[in-house]
């Protein structure tokens, strides 16, 4: 197999990462040098001196030194990716390390005065696993499958993609991982024979049982049947549903919650803990170290409580003074049942939207630590009136499916397709504030919708969208993606222009979007300033630069764009007078050379970059009148050939 | 909605541009898998159906995977990034063409359509006691709702689910004789803006169990 062929499987969770890939021997994953599979999603920041690049580590030793050094140890970052302060604000006191507001909404950790992105962070992860991969197969290796939670919204997906640009990966897809988990089982892939919840873990590929397209599917048979996968991780839970079919995977419906998982279980400790002691020794837990210590602790009650009754827990606060108690599992349960409940409800959410029942399911999938927890199989089992499925490692499974999905994509060796779905409607802020949708959720991707906009205001080159995300009625409860702007409308009277603007979710679930002119042609340029997300230019520096930080500087880019859109302006309007100038007044005609002369001035020398744009669009009404000569001019050139 | 959904019969051609073999479907030469732009290409052509209200759903899923298979992206081998975003498209477009065949409100929707008929732009009304009624109707599911009243809700939704059987049965027979005259279309169209009017009351009733 050449290099080329292979295709990395990347699960980038909360608590845990795994790589994965399949060569001539089937899909594994793989391992470190202690055999384990597992890598914590943490990584320490070590200060360097002024000019030295800070030296990080990550995984166990970072994990296992957290409470030395909480504030330069940033775990759980995928519950920041992709989200801004709004998103975060109940999340922020339980963090031991600093986040503070970056540009546009987004997030930023900050390590002894440096801002790190969640993408930069997520990046170092990405590299270590691709690493283990080349150390693994002797090889460098540049491609990537990523799987993100089903119901990560553009913004999140699309951060993920640049982290793993920005870790030197091609990523060939973004992929859903409930769909992916489904994926490792549809394909017949088999760690055991049945119920063992556990099985062995290691480098010794996995038997498959059957990799035509004719019989995808253990039991599966001509009518096909339908999955649910129930997916509860560190920080995400996520239910989708599907039916594997003649070689076709397909997802039909898909929720979740992206703030639901096993941090929630600890947090659920963590706070009765915090209130003991506020209550018993009038301390209030701030410092950062004993922040993380009691996140270990939490941790270890959780795992503890879903193989014993009670777990111990004991806190030193100095001074003598002892926090003691037991918790027993039944009282844990307690606390956790409202999320357990939730994750329920969600199922039947998605059920609801697949046109489903219950009984109509043939199989129930469990993925993801979380669902190894007694409350959660016992409560599962009690909805589906059935044991679930549990054949493959649920920490594993996703990963697999990850790198089965690669080798499809990478050298074709399976004859199958995955259709899966978008999990949010999309639409557009309309007049009023409300949410205009133009693509429902759970439509199978990929899927485009179109909308006809035009101008408001006689010469009017530019019109601002505002793009949304969500289920709700009013625009201002919906997620915005960001501002949309489409440019280089030529100038024409007011409800003139008709300019189609095509919305189209690709498969990796991600926007793009493109507008034209129809009286005209012309492609309309789009500016997107993302909301929750890095601009191109900031992609491109972290992507160059890895993990050496610069404060960001926003304002050049945005001078660059500004630059970029002056440069079109004048092009535009020279060769318009070349063409059509000798129709003017002598008078206009100097007007505009010396506002061209102008405006080519300020852009050279001005910082006010508000100052530039207001000139730019001064500059488009002042030369509204030479557009519409030219505008005529070639309608009546047209008329003319048509004519002959 | 979107405008993607106007079919505009664009002139299709009968022979593969590339190899000259017959072409079987308008998204792709069976022969030489070269993909075709459908943009406008009416839906049950797109997937090998007769333009009619009564399909069978079987055989529009099986016709969808098979035309899936091949034209998807991942599945057909684009040699330029022009093939690809063409490949993607066409599917973007199978896509939108199965879920309207399969819903019987949009594929009634559908045709109408095609047969002229008033958009959902062009006649947005309901007829006036349709409209009371399901006034009426809303109130009594929210009165129940906050007086915690089971029973009454239960039997509220019930009649809701019986309007929406009935105005959908009314909407198919109707389709079922498209083109017919313009009283028909009209009727149509409007007994189609009901439904969504009971289709909301349901769905918002299944959000509002859920929190
Ligand atoms: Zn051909």
């Amino acid at each position: 197999m050449a290099d080329d062929d292979i295709v990395l499987g990347i699960d980038l969770g909360t608590t845990f990462s795994l790589v994965a890939l399949v060569d001539e021997s089937g899909p594994r994953v793989l391992t470190d040098e202690n055999g384990e599979a597992r890598m914590p999603s943490v990584i320490a920041v070590a200060p360097g001196g002024p000019d030295e690049q800070p030296r990080v580590t990550l995984g166990w030793e970072a994990r296992n030194h957290a409470v030395e050094n909480p504030h330069a140890t940033v775990y759980s970052i995928k519950r920041l990716i992709g989200k801004g302060p709004a998103d975060v604000e109940k999340e922020l006191p339980f963090l031991a390390y600093a986040v503070r507001p970056g540009p546009r909404q987004t997030l930023v950790v900050d390590i002894d005065g440096r801002a790190y992105t969640p993408e930069e962070i997520s990046s170092v992860i990405l590299q270590a696993l691709r690493e283990r991969a080349e150390r693994a197969l002797g090889y460098a290796v540049r491609k990537a499958v990523i799987t993100v939670p089903a119901y990560f919204d553009d913004a999140q997906r699309q951060a993920t993609r640049t982290a793993g640009e920005a870790a030197g990966l091609e990523v060939l897809r973004i992929i859903n991982e409930p769909t992916a988990a489904a994926l490792a089982y549809g394909i017949g892939l088999r760690q055991d024979t049945g119920k063992a919840a556990t099985p062995p873990r290691g480098h010794s590929p996995l038997p498959m049982m059957r990799c035509s397209d004719q019989e995808v599917g253990d039991g599966g048979d001509a009518t096909g049947e339908t999955v649910a996968v129930y997916d509860l991780g560190g920080g995400t839970f996520d239910v989708s549903i599907m039916r594997l079919e003649g070689g076709v995977f397909q997802v039909l419906s898909t929720a979740g919650d992206t703030h639901l998982g096993g941090d929630d279980f600890d947090r659920e400790i963590i706070k009765l803990v915090a209130r003991e002691v506020h209550e018993q020794f009038g301390v209030s837990i701030e410092a950062p170290a004993t922040k993380q210590a009691l996140r270990g602790f939490a941790e270890a009650v959780k795992v503890r409580l879903s193989q014993t009754e009670s777990a111990e827990l004991e806190l030193d606060l100095g001074n003598d003074r002892k926090y003691r108690r037991t918790v027993t599992r039944d009282e844990f349960e307690r606390l956790i049942d409202p999320f357990v409940t939730r994750t329920l409800e969600l199922m039947d959410r998605a059920l609801r939207d697949a046109h489903l029942t219950r009984d109509e399911l043939s199989r129930l999938v469990l993925v993801g630590g979380s669902t190894r927890m007694p409350i959660v199989r016992r409560r599962v089992e009690e909805f589906f009136g059935r044991p679930p499925y549990t054949g493959l490692d649920p920490d594993q499974v996703v990963a697999l499916g990850a790198a089965i999905q690669g080798a499809m994509l990478g050298n074709r060796r399976w004859d199958m397709l995955l259709l899966d779905v978008t999990p949010l409607s999309l639409g557009l802020e309309t007049m009023g504030g409300a949410m205009g949708k133009l693509i429902m959720r759970n439509t199978t991707i990929p899927c485009r919708a179109t909308e006809m906009f035009t101008t408001f205001i006689d010469g009017q080159t530019a019109i601002k969208l505002n793009v949304l995300q969500g289920e709700r009625e009013l625009a201002r409860d919906c997620r915005s993606l960001g501002e949309f702007e489409l440019r280089g409308i030529p100038p024409m009277p007011s409800g003139m222009p008709k300019v189609e603007v095509e919305f189209m979710i690709d498969a990796n679930g991600i926007l793009n979007v493109s507008a034209k002119e129809q009286r005209s042609g012309k492609r309309a340029s789009i500016q997107i300033v993302p909301n929750h997300g890095l601009t191109r230019g900031e992609i491109d520096r972290i992507t160059r630069d890895s993990i050496s930080f610069a404060q960001q500087d926003i304002d050049a880019h945005r001078r660059i764009d500004l630059v970029n859109q002056v440069e079109f302006d004048i092009n535009k309007t020279e060769q318009m007078l070349g063409k059509v100038g000798t129709l003017l007044e002598a008078d206009e005609r100097r007007r505009i050379e010396t506002d061209i002369a102008a405006l080519r001035q300020l852009a050279q020398e001005s910082g006010d970059l508000d100052a530039l744009h207001q000139a730019l669009d001064r500059f488009g009404r002042s030369t509204l009148h030479l557009a519409e000569i030219g505008i005529r001019e070639a309608l009546i050139s047209e008329q003319k050939k048509a004519m002959e | 909605m979107s405008t993607s959904d106007n079919a505009v019969k664009p002139s299709l051609p009968a022979k593969c541009v590339k190899c000259r073999h017959d072409l079987k479907n308008p998204a792709i030469c069976g022969h030489c898998q070269t993909v075709y732009p459908v943009d406008g290409v009416n839906y049950f052509d797109l997937l090998g159906l007769e333009t009619t209200y009564d399909i069978d759903p079987r055989i529009v899923r099986e016709r969808y995977v098979s035309l899936a298979r091949a034209v998807h992206p991942d599945r057909l081998r684009a040699d330029t990034p022009e093939v690809e975003q063409l490949s993607l498209r066409t599917t973007a477009q199978i896509n939108r063409a199965r879920d309207v065949l399969l819903d019987p409100v949009m594929r009634a929707e559908y045709l109408l359509g095609m047969a002229g008929g008033p958009s959902a732009a062009d006649e947005k009304s309901v007829s006036q006691d349709v409209l009371m009624d399901s006034l009426a109707l809303r109130e009594e599911i929210e009165e129940a709702r906050a007086a915690n009243d089971a029973g009454t809700l239960a039997s509220c939704l019930e009649t809701v689910r019986g309007r929406h059987a009935d105005v959908l049965a009314r909407v198919a027979e109707l389709a079922r004789q498209l083109p017919g005259d313009e009283d028909l279309r009209h009727e149509l169209r409007v007994r189609i803006n009901v439904i969504s009017y009971y289709r909301k009351m349901l769905e918002q009733d299944a959000e509002h169990e859920e929190s």
